[in-house]
């Protein structure tokens, strides 16, 4: 646990998001949209937090991941740390309002685990946010024909979103959104505001596949 | 971390809740202490604040 790179490697992790400022605001949007509005943040768990990134911009409170370095960052960034594994998370049943996922399941060694893990620490009138790469996607084709050349993904076991949503389906939640974005390889969104801040509704066009899901058929 | 987290941690392995031991605290932050699992034993240490609820099998020997 304490080689992989997400342990040692964490400024250069973090610093992904200031050289791609882009494809970091693409995904933020994208987020936004499939976060609910109105949630108590104490209630609200990042699963695979990182540095916080994405956890902080979102309102969410609690953050949990396996590495200690990087949860060191996020609590500088206002996150509440707390390490552990999303397969046996050590939160309570029924405890959350949100629950983020994002670019987490294709990191974990057990995904039916963690989807139902996932589920039994929501309230039934909980939200689940998921984001994947999305492999079926043109620039996610790309990240899985050279993720062996990436120190972060060369460990990582790229999905579909329609995959996403299927395991999800299988645990019993369900997809109320499918949202996506990247659209374009990631460097080059630089410097092109436009093209950064577009979602579009369904999945397998954009790189960035968000889904929304509750436990609750409401 | 915050005494209200607590409201929320359970132990990873059996989900039972959590009591807390040995705690030092820095204001209303708990720096260092035991979260302890009254049903199956295991003991999980809160390190520089940070709670390491790893389960006890994947956790590595603390740094030196």
């Amino acid at each position: 646990m304490a080689h992989t790179p997400f342990e040692s490697r964490v400024a250069e992790y973090d610093e992904w998001f200031d050289a791609h400022q882009g494809a970091y605001r693409a995904e933020r949007t994208a987020l936004e949209h499939a976060v609910p509005e109105r949630f108590d943040r104490d209630r609200a768990l990042e699963i695979g937090v990182g540095t916080g990134r994405f956890g902080t911009h979102l309102g969410i409170a609690r953050g949990l991941d396996p590495a200690r370095m990087p949860l060191k960052r996020a609590r500088e960034r206002g996150i509440d740390p707390i390490r552990g594994v999303a397969e046996a998370l050590p939160i309570a049943d029924d405890a959350l309002e949100v629950v983020l996922v994002v670019t987490v399941l294709e990191f974990v060694d057990d995904l039916e685990a963690t989807v139902a893990e996932c589920r039994r620490v929501l309230d039934r009138d909980g939200t689940l946010v998921v984001a994947v790469l999305d492999r079926s996607s043109p620039v996610g084709q790309l990240y899985q024909d050279h993720k062996d050349e990436d120190p972060f993904y060369a460990e990582a076991e790229f999905v579909t979103g329609e995959y996403a949503c299927e395991i999800l389906e299988e645990a019993g939640l369900t997809i109320e959104r499918r949202l996506q974005t990247i659209f374009d390889a990631p460097e080059d969104l630089e410097n092109d505001s436009m093209k950064t801040t577009e979602v579009r509704e369904g999945h397998g066009e954009g790189l960035f596949a968000v889904i929304r899901a509750t436990p609750n058929g409401r | 971390m915050k005494e209200s987290l607590l409201e929320i941690l359970r132990c990873p392995l059996d989900k039972h809740e959590l009591e807390l031991e040995d705690a030092e605290y820095d204001g209303e932050e708990i720096v260092e202490g035991t979260l302890v699992c009254p049903e199956c034993g295991e003991r999980y240490p809160i390190e520089d604040g940070i709670p390491n609820l790893l389960p006890p099998d994947m956790r590595e020997e603390a740094p030196a």
